[in-house]
């Protein structure tokens, strides 16, 4: 192994950190490993073989750099190469050298004489434990000088080789158990969305034959259908009231549906809102009279027109206000308006029990309920559909309230608002 | 209901329950009604009934509701008519559309009396 005084390279030794670094690819770490490692030893020939010993036990796969195809892909078998196994089992490098006492080379003659290198170099690629294959030098020269030195360098390029292999294949793994999550996630997905268009699709099957009902019973109620007495009036009274609060839940169902969709189209249209305000007095008004509710709708001052998605906030105000009329029987809720720079705010009040302090932070949270036995709203999605449509009105809301002192949620809603987005709820 | 009394309204709309409680309410306020449950019954009965004023449920099959606002809109004589779209979704962008498509209001179901009341004296005057 004597050799001329020729210094390492100080390149090579320079280049090393990168054989660790370079690539994910294996074709890429392996054709750097070879190419450096035939300049080290300027080997004739230089190849790889590579192990899977899971797929194929007991052979081995020759991999080469790209300006030499002759053999890359070869399939071997390791019970014909002793030297193979010798390096691997050794974990250091083999040297096999064709002349008379060599125990690899005694046996490995016949093969050795018919390809002309009398000297071989075999250096495992062994990184914790794990053997992703040998690297394969050959001579020409049965004389070819070898420094130790040279050869302890080209075991930390294989080294570094085999640390990257083994990234690249972590890496690999973790792409794979990615895209396993993802696809895993899209499909959890698409089942949710379709159980949200079943809901929403059943939800809106409920709710044309209720408009059927309430219409029927207001024109009774209006003596339509010839005069009522008092009692039967006020029987209707609270099938209209039940009627309207069942549409309400249904509504409440497939505003969730559709928020938890994710797709909501929005529009913005420019109105006026004491038109809001009229027509929330007109929808409500009975169910607050069936209620025995005092039912105050005002405006403080004159109200400008403002451009915002109008179904949506008339949902956030008849929300609020179903709720401040279900819990104020008896009492009394007012509906207040007005506007300050660039909003309009909207006031519901009521004079029911009061929410505890304790509560106040969870009520806008889904299917969240203050007191679980008295909500008649289907997992308390009210206030939840409240408040995502304010997030998508760009709309503030706030609530004061304490037991024994009623509730006041106020709502600021921007008077200019462009929200053709879509949102994802 | 005075302001729809003596008025002739055409109610357009695929499901018989929703026209007959439409019909009742316009009724009870004097209106004469008629019922036409398609698009192309209404266009039908356009000419001979000649309303003052067509309410009409946009989602309905075979012609919707938004092409027949078109081609009622198309037709000489009756581009002046009130059209009042009807929808039980009541989705965002809906009054946009139906505006565009020629109506002149929008309601959204359910058709209570008193709120149609209100919704008919702005259309009506």
């Amino acid at each position: 192994m004597l050799r001329d005084n020729r210094q390492l390279d100080y390149r090579d030794i320079q280049a090393l950190p990168h054989t660790f670094t370079s690539s994910v690819d294996p074709k890429v770490i392996l054709s750097n490993l070879i190419e450096r490692a035939s300049r080290i030893l300027n080997a004739t020939r230089c190849s790889v073989v590579r192990l899977d010993p899971d797929r194929h036990p007991g052979r081995a796969f020759v991999f080469t750099a790209a300006d030499d195809p002759s053999i890359e892909g070869y399939s071997l078998s390791l019970d014909a190469y002793p030297e193979i196994q010798a390096a691997l089992t050794e974990s250091r490098p083999v040297l096999v050298r064709d002349e008379p006492g060599d125990p690899i080379a005694d046996r490995i003659r016949e093969r050795h004489r018919k390809l002309p290198f009398p000297l071989s170099v075999l250096i495992p690629l062994t990184y914790r434990d794990e053997n992703f294959g040998v690297l394969f030098l050959r001579f020409a020269d049965a004389q070819h000088p070898l420094r130790i030195e040279e050869v302890e360098l080209c075991q930390l390029v294989a080294f570094g080789a085999a640390v990257a292999l083994h990234n690249a294949r972590e890496y690999e793994d973790l792409l794979a158990s990615i895209k396993d999550r993802e696809h895993g996630v899209a499909r959890l997905e698409e089942a949710h969305r379709l159980q949200m268009e079943m809901l929403a699709s059943a939800a809106h099957d409920i709710r044309t034959p209720l408009h059927s009902i309430l219409g029927y019973v207001d024109l009774l109620a209006e003596h339509a259908y010839g005069a009522l007495a008092a009692e039967q009036v006020e029987v209707l009274g609270y099938v209209g009231d039940n009627a309207q609060t069942l549409l309400q839940i249904v509504n409440s169902l497939i505003d969730h549906a559709r928020l938890e969709e994710g797709r909501i189209p929005t529009e913005a249209t420019k109105g006026e809102v004491a038109r809001l305000l009229e027509e929330l007095r007109i929808i409500l008004e009975p169910l607050a009279r069936q209620r025995k509710v005092q039912f105050a709708v005002r405006s403080s001052g004159a109200l400008p027109l403002i451009e915002t998605d109008w179904p949506k906030l008339k949902r956030v105000l008849m929300n609020l206000l179903h709720n401040a009329l279900k819990f104020s029987a008896g009492g009394a809720v007012s509906l207040e308006a007005g506007s300050d720079d660039g909003h309009v705010w909207f006031e519901v009040s009521d004079s029911g029990p009061g929410i505890p302090a304790e509560h106040l932070p969870h009520i806008f949270d889904r299917f969240y309920r203050v007191n679980p036995k008295r909500d008649e709203t289907p997992g308390g999605l009210g206030l939840s559909i409240v408040k995502r449509y304010c997030e998508i009105l760009g709309a503030d809301i706030s609530v004061s309230s304490a037991p024994g002192q009623g509730s006041r949620f106020r709502v600021s809603v921007p008077r200019s608002w462009r929200g053709s987005h879509e949102h994802d709820g | 209901m005075a302001d729809v009394a003596s008025r002739r309204v055409l109610v357009v709309d695929d499901d018989p329950d929703n026209r007959r409680v439409l019909r009742r309410i316009l009724m009870a306020g004097g209106a004469t009604v008629a019922e036409a449950e398609d698009g192309t019954q209404a266009l039908a009965t356009l000419e001979s009934f000649r309303p003052d004023l067509v309410v009409l449920d946009l989602t309905m099959p075979e012609i919707d509701g938004w092409e027949t606002v078109r081609r009622i809109k198309r037709i000489p004589g009756f581009s002046a008519t009130p059209i009042v779209a009807l929808t039980a979704h009541a989705l965002a962008g809906d009054e946009e559309r139906a505006r565009r498509a020629g109506c002149d209001g929008y309601i959204a179901k359910p058709c209570r009396p008193a709120e149609l009341r209100e919704r008919f004296r702005q259309w009506l005057g």
